[in-house]
């Protein structure tokens, strides 16, 4: 493998992985702060997809200026979800938890196929057909790595938001709040902290923070009502390997697994790629289910004994 | 535990019904929907040893149906083996990919414990695609059609009915043998309160494992039947998701933890979803879909223990009623 | 009392009425997926059904009798098998056309077998679905086989003398979906492509629903092929050769009409689909060519079809659903004077229409059986057809050719 093929290899993982960090951060955030999964994280994602569509086949709204309205869209549904069945089952076994969420992801799904059938949809910008071109570096050997605009962009939203919110959670007293709650309920509770509204803008932030993904991906990828289920996995996989609650973390899982994706599809083949993600999924798990990269998770294990 | 002498008779005549009611419908059509019901019965019974007694939600039972379909099929039709046997096989093996599983897993808390066998689950999953030279990958393998009762093809739908009547039959006894057991109070002690369990010597983790390796073999032979009454398998037939969110479902909506709620389940949704297929698939698609997301989300948020949970609210107050009176 | 008697009467009459009206339609049961992932493609099938057989009751019906369509919806082999249950034993259908999806087919044929029900499979491209010994199932559509073949034999008959290379010299790389379509083909392509001795420099697998082809553009690259061979579906070939051309990936493509063949695919590429090549159905039937009642027939479907898809030009999948439905009406029922499932069957085997002059460039002829794919209808050519000026013209086999591979 020469170094041009390697170093296009890798610039192809990093971008794609952008994509997949950012539709996780979302996700990552609700994990962290609520302890709960959201199954149907991947159906809001498909939901911002198809509002960013009908907003560009319509009204012709470019899908980047539709983040003006899909990212409220979002959040007003993060609202409606917890209220309806994000809260009520908060105390409630764990079970209610996951299959609430499995449930409204069964109905979203199918709902969108009723109301948008199965036809796949996307936008296709001529703006980002133009093709950003790095080196040749004749004096390294290399020659030209080709970068996708529309990744790029997605890419460096990405991770602006994440650092956005790595310093929102640090320094702001809403961060602080969000924190707090996150790592010390009953503390939180205790200190006066109003643990619902926190739950709630939380929620609904990750919903916000998926809805702007879709929004930068309807440009590159298409949706059908049933994309949601094939990037969700995805999503579980980069939240659980960057640690839950760690957004820092999602960025750098999403971007190691958009990596490993690609070098997988080339070395071994694109059949194996989902199944070696899921493995190294498993891995994590079991050996580190903090994360490569987070803090949290010890908590939600139970005391490692010897299986009697 | 024991159950009152009328709750026995209760079940008893129930079971009755439902086993010679298939002897008076000449219909094959209302023959494949008694089939369909003792076949979701039994693999969502086998779902609910480990995910309602036990209380360890797995989302990727679809793999031990997998295992279990392929295992009994390539034997058959590789090596001559019978499905009378094949499923034994089939279903040890799945039994023993459940414990390996179980031991590397179950130190994880319910959200993990479901990821993980999410991701399990689709391991497999893509194994059946991908293994081509093995499972033939999405194209599939057929079985014979020429009825073959020693290698458990029957020309007859009856005899399948009967078929899966016994494995329900099965299923049924092997989950109230456990409630009946110190293995079930084993369990409900782990489900209720891990670490008071813990404190007074249960081994919960042998305990799981045992649940497991039922659990796990059981949706197995389910899988053989499977394989050996459609004569046809392929992953999209026998290992999506939607298998393992289906059986949860119905062992939820019926009662999670009791032997008869998976019974009630698959009794109300298999003829729902095929009265709903039949008369809406092509003016609504998806409906049934919606349906079935629907009731799940309002049983988990208003009815959590099931209908049989409401059923025994409803005797429990009527109990104390009378207490007080 | 009177009154009572009086309404069971009339009751009585309207059964009886009933009963003598649903006597005078021919009943044709339909089994598809109108829901779930594959209902995109199930239902444009059903469309092209439903217009052959609106086509077919405007002039008549088919001998004398309108033809009314039961449809059933499967998105699983299992349901697919049960629809077929209900459709047989409820409504007492002889006759079942399908299925779209290949392991759909698989599961509801052996109902239709072990019943005795006449199947026509008008889509599925699996060689397994003829290839059972079944006696009452038939495909009126090419298989998978069939449409490799033709695939490999463009690329050596007419792509190898054009980039000036010898036929053993081509590198020839194969790539497809994961699924039941995919691998099928994939198969046959490999069969093929041995069978003549060729140079295979690159086979590989992906799934359809993948978010990302760059490392597989990369790797193919790397294997320097001349020409590749495809078996994909739209979604996938569309984010392939937009990531090809993006990484710089260029050579001779030859797909098929579930991917690169669709309307939906030159729309998504536009200019860069010109000179794409596509084995199966063409989507843009080189309809000047046919017979003067194949150009009719065709011509009317296209025309009914965009009508109510606003304008769409029929899909593959579209012109397969219609062909099925219209060999059935035009051919063999009226050889079979009805619907009994035997008369259908060997009037079926009887059938002898030249290529050409059954539907669309098609003739009926059916695989007697005993043969490895009895039920094979053998006269449905799989053509290769390439984008030019934004239409999709046939361009292989040369004898119906509407126009010279560029």
């Amino acid at each position: 493998m020469d170094l041009t093929l390697f170093a296009q290899l890798l610039i192809s993982g990093l971008l794609l992985g952008g994509v997949y960090a950012l539709s996780s951060i979302g996700l990552t955030l609700i994990f962290g702060v609520m302890k709960i999964v959201n199954f149907a994280h991947g159906e809001f994602l498909m939901i911002a997809m198809y509002l960013s569509f009908w907003l560009h086949h319509l009204l012709r709204i470019d899908p980047y200026l539709s983040i003006a309205i899909v990212a409220p869209a979002l959040f007003g549904l993060g609202l409606l979800t917890y209220r309806g069945c994000v809260r009520p089952t908060l105390g409630a076994p764990h079970l209610s938890q996951i299959f609430v969420m499995v449930g409204l992801s069964i109905v979203i799904e199918n709902v969108a196929l009723l109301w948008w059938s199965a036809d796949f949809r996307t936008v296709s910008l001529d703006y980002l057909r133009a093709q950003i071109v790095l080196g040749p570096w004749p004096a390294v050997g290399m020659e030209e790595i080709i970068v996708n605009p529309g990744r790029l962009i997605a890419f460096i939203v990405g991770l602006s938001i994440s650092v956005a919110f790595y310093f929102f959670l640090k320094l702001s007293y809403s961060g602080k709040i969000i924190r707090a709650t996150a790592q010390d309920r009953s503390t939180a509770l205790l200190m006066g902290i109003d643990i619902d509204k926190v739950y709630r803008t939380t929620f609904a932030a990750g919903l916000l923070l998926v809805g702007v993904a879709g929004a930068l991906m309807i440009p590159m990828f298409t949706v059908h009502p049933f994309v949601g289920f094939e990037f969700v996995l995805v999503m579980f996989v980069v939240v659980v390997l960057g640690g839950m609650g760690s957004v820092v973390g999602a960025v750098l899982a999403g971007l190691l697994i958009g990596v490993l994706e690609v070098f997988t599809d080339f070395v071994i083949g694109p059949d194996s790629k989902q199944a070696v993600y899921f493995l190294l999924f498993i891995a994590v798990l079991v050996l580190k289910p903090s994360g490569l990269f987070g803090l949290k998770g010890e908590e939600e294990i139970e005391r490692i004994e010897a299986i009697e | 535990m024991k159950p009152s002498n009328s709750r026995v008779a209760g079940l008893l005549i129930f079971l009755a019904a439902l086993g010679l009611a298939p002897l008076f419908v000449r219909n094959d059509f209302y023959l494949d929907g008694f089939i369909l019901v003792f076949l979701w019965a039994s693999f969502s019974g086998a779902w609910n040893i480990l995910g309602g007694y036990a209380g360890m939600v797995s989302l990727g039972h679809n793999a031990f149906f997998a295992i279990g379909a392929y295992t009994s099929t390539l034997l058959f039709l590789r090596l001559g083996v019978t499905p009378w046997f094949g499923m034994l096989a089939g279903g040890l093996l799945a039994a023993a990919v459940g414990v390996a599983l179980g031991i590397v897993c179950f130190r994880l808390r319910s959200h993990y414990f479901a990821l993980a066998t999410l991701a399990f689950g689709q391991v497999v999953s893509i194994l059946t695609m991908n293994w081509r030279g093995l499972t033939q990958g999405a194209e599939g393998i057929s079985l014979p059609i020429t009825p073959d009762p020693g290698h458990m093809i029957f020309a007859s739908k009856l005899a399948y009915v009967y078929l899966g009547f016994g494995l329900f039959l099965v299923v049924l006894a092997v989950a109230i043998a456990i409630e009946r057991s110190r293995l079930g109070y084993f369990l409900t002690a782990f489900r209720e309160n891990e670490d008071a369990a813990r404190a007074l010597g249960v081994r919960t983790g042998q305990v799981r494992l045992i649940a497991m390796a039922l659990s796990a073999f059981l949706s197995a032979i389910a899988g053989t039947f499977y394989a050996q009454y459609v004569v046809y398998i392929d992953p999209s037939g026998v290992s999506r998701l939607q298998l393992s969110v289906q059986v949860a479902l119905f062992a939820i909506v019926g009662g999670l933890g009791t032997s008869i709620g998976p019974v009630i389940g698959a009794c109300i949704f298999v003829p729902i979803t095929i009265v709903l297929r039949s008369h809406l698939g092509t003016t609504a698609p998806g409906l049934h879909m919606i349906i079935y997301g629907v009731i799940l989300v309002l049983t988990v948020l208003y009815m959590p223990q099931g209908i049989t949970g409401m059923f025994k609210a409803r005797s429990a107050r009527r109990a104390r009623q009378e207490d007080r009176e | 009392m009177n009154a009572r008697i009086l309404v069971g009467l009339v009751l009585i009459l309207a059964l009886l009425v009933g009963q003598a009206a649903a006597q005078d339609v021919w009943r044709i049961g339909t089994i598809l997926p109108l829901t779930g992932p594959q209902a995109k493609n199930g239902i444009k099938n059903f469309d092209g059904i439903k217009i052959a057989t609106d086509m077919i009751n405007e002039t008549g019906g088919v001998l004398g009798k309108k033809v009314v369509l039961v449809s059933a919806d499967a998105s699983e082999p299992q349901a697919a098998a049960s629809e077929a249950n209900r459709l047989i034993t409820n409504e007492k259908l002889t006759v079942i056309v399908g299925t779209q999806s290949s392991s759909l087919a698989m599961a509801a044929t052996v109902v239709a077998e072990q019943n005795k029900v006449f199947y026509l499979e008008n889509e599925g491209v699996s060689s397994q679905i003829t290839g059972r010994g079944f006696k009452y199932v038939f495909r009126t559509t090419f298989s998978g086989d069939m449409m490799a073949n033709q695939m490999v034999d463009y690329a050596v008959q007419v792509l190898a003398p054009k980039l000036n290379k010898d036929a053993k010299s081509l590198r020839m790389a194969i790539i497809h979906e994961d699924g039941g379509f995919g691998t099928s083909t994939g198969t046959a392509l490999q069969k093929h492509a041995k069978a003549l001795g060729l140079n295979i420099a690159a086979v590989e697998t992906y799934s359809a629903k993948t978010a990302d082809l760059s490392g597989l553009v990369l790797k193919l690259k790397q294997s320097k092929p001349d020409v590749l061979l495809t078996a994909q579906y739209i979604n996938d070939s569309i984010l392939f050769h937009r990531q090809s051309a993006e990484l710089r990936f260029s050579v001779p493509v030859i797909g098929t009409t579930a991917g690169q063949g669709t309307p939906d695919f030159y729309s998504a590429l536009t200019k860069e689909a010109e000179g794409i090549l596509a084995g199966g159905i063409p989507s843009e039937i080189s309809i000047d060519r046919l017979g003067a009642e194949q150009k009719a027939d065709a011509g009317e479907f296209v025309k009914r079809y965009q009508a109510s898809h606003n304008g769409e030009y029929p899909s593959p999948t579209a012109f397969v659903g219609f062909a099925g439905a219209w060999i059935l009406y035009k051919h063999i029922m009226p050889k079979a004077g009805g619907l009994d499932p035997e008369k259908l069957r060997e009037a079926a085997l009887a059938l002898d229409v030249p290529p050409g002059k059954g539907v669309l460039n098609w003739g009926v002829k059916f695989s007697p059986p005993g043969a490895p794919d009895a039920g094979q209808n053998v006269y449905a050519s799989a053509g290769i057809s390439q984008w030019q000026d934004g239409k999709l013209r046939l361009v292989f086999p040369k004898e119906i050719a509407a126009a010279e591979a560029k």
